[in-house]
């Protein structure tokens, strides 16, 4: 083979690779949190974004300033119509649930989508405690606020401890729970807590380069990517230029905390009274989290489907993390049958069982799984990108 | 007695207080999130933006354990005696490790490694500088590996000096951002690709540049790391050194191999990288440097390195010039982030030309040298997450059909300078090639990618399975090889082929927790007619492999 040709056979491989390339957004400008395009995802109709403050959070837990809530209100068909209230999860905002909101105001119900303080266009306070206590707790805030009736949570991970929090503790307050791909079910041993709070730093995530992004959002929530999902990665790309996106970085290092820092939702799952389903996708790469435990999501939503009394559990074959996004026809029509069985009191949820010792889950636990870096990798020591490649050649 | 009660009553208060004190810490633990209101003007709104006080610091003093073990059972056999208990070289070498596999022959060993990294960054000098020292203390166990003094660490009375100093460096951060700049000063690894080592994982490493196929190792010098517009590097190292005219001439002067490297690296799209690179490397040693302190000189005139290495051996004497590299790179989705298909490869050109100093005893007056390297790898996931992989890697270099002549039309590795000084990393063989996680054992067919000068062309297909996902891999892999030109007979009776062989391997590997692994390796190499005549090569060889790998950190 000559020189040329050698040239010639990279310059054709490169070029073939090159037709799997990805665009990049890094030139584009900064993104405010405040300008994010919370908009219908046909018709492109701007969805109707309020804003709530929490006196009663901020009181209960000592906060100086008030905090303010951001959320989308859609109105129902009429004005019983049952409220679907969303949360997202960790690192992300209400439009994760792009695919649902309009569905489900077309169902007939009327639909809250919130924004978690610390995320999307709510206030990033760095004294708010960001537990899922705390999230919840503005949860019920808003509920009662609007004066929702008894409404049905759908929360996608850390939204769904932060759901499964609110139905342990306030079961009075809703009707039924929508867990996508919960967070919450997986057992830390407090060494692997530790770990968490030496391994995440705001510095980290706001250093993410491009390339992580797209790993971390991407690769470790989809299986099924396509390119009307390519917003998730412009907006975070761009949200990492602008003047808030500390304050984010730090709400999501203090959320990895908070999810956890203690196992109340784990102990309590056996107090969830109302009805409740559980979708996840079976390739699932965040639950349980890769680095700490391994394994496969089914054994995890399992524990958590045979402790919450009455619990339904749907897999979707193939489908990943965020599961709403990456497969959203089979995710809605799975929401939507529930929801409407709930809504309509067909779901009969037996007593609670008495209390058990929770066994560790026969394949291995994981703990509440997010996207808990940008990298798919995470820093071994706060501050790098990669462990430094000790010598590992032969030498004598 | 009323002051004895007294007193008493103060221990007793203060105990009590230092009980509440404790007693309400720890009431007061899962509230810790939150700060105490500040009454008065301003103060919240400020808290509220400028609070971190939970955000995971950069400690000042980190420590980073490697730690691997490796149990080997194989029938190729080297000798350890020259590299006190090291071996290396491709199999069917008459000298140097002399590694042979022959029927009825088998051995088993079991080496040890422990390297530990040491980085200090004293908050004092507000992240502008971080020190690092890396060491590393090896074993072959039952016997000295790498050592001095005269107990042998390994076996019975253990009590060696064996700490091998790997690295001594100093990074400055001018902007006091890594990424933006970093200057890298003394005793640091040195690999061909951009990346700065003290920061970019070992998987990075192997995978992209030119893969450790012409440069792996460690020196002392300085280097550039630039992260304006693309990756830059820039590296001034001397690789070695002699007095190399004091016998001749009464010089006294220390002359130098110096290395220069230029890479650049730009992001054409995210996880899509071309690279270009443009190597120096002028040699005043004329042979008198060693590869290995006392035993094996480096350079194109040593007479032993190439044993070691698996280099080509040149028949010049007291040679001084100069060597260049220009290549070319890519790899494009290596991590699959962006999609299931990824790619990398290289070409690489080395030109060159050495000049003996003595020609009235050199068979050779001059060597030019002109060759040609090429990888690609394709890699596909076939399945859930990136360790459900295809891939299929082809590796080219020209070679020479006569090593004996003035014109060397080969790859020129840095393994003509160390030993080894390149380690083609991520082939996934493990006989064809060396099995890469090892301590001092190091050997296989083609251990150097000029393939002793013959050149090669290289095919290597693998499937890997995450049975269980991030936790249990099944990798089979096979991988086929030729030399490009016909290799010189073993014995002036047989003619040799070109047709080196043919792996099959598995592996199976367990991840205990994250970069804790235990592995089961095992292959299988169907000998070519390379080994025709060879006296040495007489079996296929074989090798069975557990190896414990844990980067503490």
């Amino acid at each position: 083979m000559s020189t040329s040709r050698a040239f010639t056979a990279l310059l054709l491989a490169a070029g073939l690779s090159s037709a799997g390339c990805v665009r990049s957004y890094a030139h584009q400008p900064a993104l405010s949190f405040q300008d994010l395009d919370y908009t219908s995802e046909g018709s492109k109709q701007p969805w109707p974004v309020k804003r709530i403050p929490l006196p009663r959070t901020a009181n209960q837990y000592g906060m100086a300033v008030v905090p303010q809530m951001a959320y989308v209100d859609l109105p129902g068909s009429g004005p019983d119509a049952k409220a679907v209230v969303f949360i997202h999860g960790l690192g992300s905002y209400l439009k994760f649930w792009r695919a649902q909101l309009d569905a489900f105001q077309q169902q007939g119900y009327r639909v809250i989508a919130v924004d978690l303080p610390g995320y999307g266009k709510s206030d990033k306070p760095g004294t708010f405690p960001y537990t899922m206590e705390a999230m919840a707790d503005a949860v019920l805030e808003l509920v009662d606020g609007l004066g929702l009736d008894k409404p049905v949570l759908a929360g996608h991970s850390m939204g769904g401890q932060t759901s499964l929090s609110f139905a342990i503790r306030y079961p009075e307050s809703l009707s039924g729970l929508v867990l996508a791909s919960p967070a919450g079910f997986e057992k830390f041993s407090w060494r692997e807590k530790e770990w968490f709070a030496r391994a995440m730093s705001s510095e980290f995530i706001k250093s993410a380069p491009e390339a992580s992004i797209w790993g971390s959002v991407r690769q470790a929530n989809f299986m099924h990517w396509r390119p009307e999902l390519e917003w998730l990665i412009e907006e975070r790309v761009r949200l990492a230029k602008s003047p808030e996106f500390d304050a984010y970085a730090y709400a999501n290092v203090r959320t990895v905390r908070g999810l956890s820092h203690n196992d109340f939702v784990r102990d309590n799952l056996h107090r969830v009274t109302v009805p409740t389903v559980i979708i996840y996708g079976t390739d699932d790469r965040l639950i349980p989290s890769p680095f700490l435990h391994g394994g496969e999501a089914r054994g995890i939503m399992e524990y958590g489907a045979s402790h919450i009394p009455g619990a339904k559990l749907v897999a979707l074959e193939g489908c990943g993390h965020t599961v709403q996004l990456d497969c959203t026809e089979r995710f809605n029509e799975a929401a939507f049958a529930f929801v409407r069985d709930a809504a309509a009191g067909r779901i009969e949820v037996p007593s609670a069982p008495a209390k058990e010792e929770a066994p560790r889950p026969e394949s291995p636990p994981g703990p509440a799984s997010e996207p808990l870096t940008p990298e798919s990798l995470p820093p071994p020591t706060p501050g790098q990108e990669g462990e430094p490649t000790p010598g590992v050649l032969p030498q004598p | 007695m009323a002051r004895w009660w007294l007193s008493e009553a103060r221990r007793a208060a203060r105990r009590s207080a230092g009980a509440l004190a404790l007693a309400l810490a720890g009431v007061s633990l899962p509230a810790a999130a939150q700060s105490t209101p500040v009454p008065g003007l301003y103060y919240g709104e400020w808290n509220d933006e400028a609070n971190r006080d939970e955000d995971a610091k950069p400690s000042q003093f980190s420590l980073i354990n490697y730690f691997f073990t490796r149990v080997s059972v194989q029938n190729q056999v080297g000798d350890p005696a020259g590299l006190r208990g090291v071996s290396l070289g491709p199999i069917g070498m008459p000298a140097g490790s002399a590694v042979r596999a022959e029927p009825g022959l088998s051995a088993y060993f079991i080496e040890q490694r422990w390297i530990p990294v040491m980085e200090y960054s004293p908050h004092f000098v507000d992240g502008l500088a971080s020190f690092r020292a890396q060491f590393e203390i090896d074993y072959m166990w039952g016997r000295s590996a790498n050592a001095l003094q005269q107990n042998e660490g390994g076996g019975f009375n253990a009590d060696q000096v064996n700490i091998q100093t790997k690295n001594v460096n100093v990074a400055l951060y001018p902007t006091r951002k890594p990424r933006e700049l970093t200057l890298l000063v003394g005793t640091q690894p040195v690999y061909d690709n951009v990346y700065d080592p003290t920061r970019t994982p070992l998987s990075d490493i192997t995978r992209t540049g030119y893969k450790m196929s012409f440069l792996g190792s460690d020196a002392t010098g300085i280097s550039l790391f630039s992260g304006y517009k693309g990756l830059a590097k820039l590296s001034l190292m001397p690789l070695g050194t002699a007095q190399a005219d004091k016998g001749t001439r009464n010089d006294p002067r220390l002359k130098y191999i110096w290395l220069i490297t230029g890479d650049y690296v730009y992001p054409v799209r995210p996880n899509t990288n071309v690279g270009l690179s443009l190597w120096f490397l002028n040699d005043q040693t004329k042979g008198d440097a060693y590869a290995f302190e006392g035993l094996v000189k480096s350079g194109p005139s040593s007479t032993g390195l190439n044993t070691f290495t698996g280099t080509a051996r040149f028949d010049i004497a007291r040679p001084t010039g100069n060597v260049f590299w220009a290549g070319a790179n890519f790899n494009h989705n290596i991590d699959f982030r962006t999609g299931r298909f990824g790619a990398s490869g290289f070409v690489m050109y080395n030109g060159g030309k050495y000049v003996s100093d003595d020609p009235e005893r050199s068979a050779l007056a001059e060597l030019n040298i002109s060759g040609v390297s090429a990888n690609l790898e394709l890699m596909y996931q076939w399945g859930r997450g990136p360790a459900d992989m295809l891939t299929l890697e082809g590796m080219y270099t020209t070679g020479d059909d006569d090593l004996s002549d003035s014109r060397y039309t080969g790859a020129f590795t840095l393994n003509q300078y160390g030993l080894p000084g390149a380690v083609w990393f991520n082939h996934k063989m493990l006989i064809l090639f060396p099995f890469t996680s090892t301590v001092n054992n190091y050997t296989g067919a083609v251990t150097d990618i000029s393939n002793q000068g013959y050149g090669m062309r290289a095919a290597i297909a693998t499937a890997a399975w995450d049975m269980v996902p991030n936790k249990l891999n099944l990798k089979l892999g096979v991988g086929t090889a030729t030399s490009d030109a016909a290799p010189v007979r073993w014995t002036p009776e047989v003619e040799r082929g070109r047709y080196i062989g043919t792996e099959v391997n598995a592996e199976l590997r367990y991840h205990i927790r994250y970069l804790m692994t235990a592995g089961l390796h095992a292959g299988y190499l169907f000998r070519g007619s390379f080994y025709d005549g060879s006296p040495t090569i007489r079996t296929n060889p074989f090798s069975v492999f557990t190896t414990f790998t844990w980067y503490a950190f």
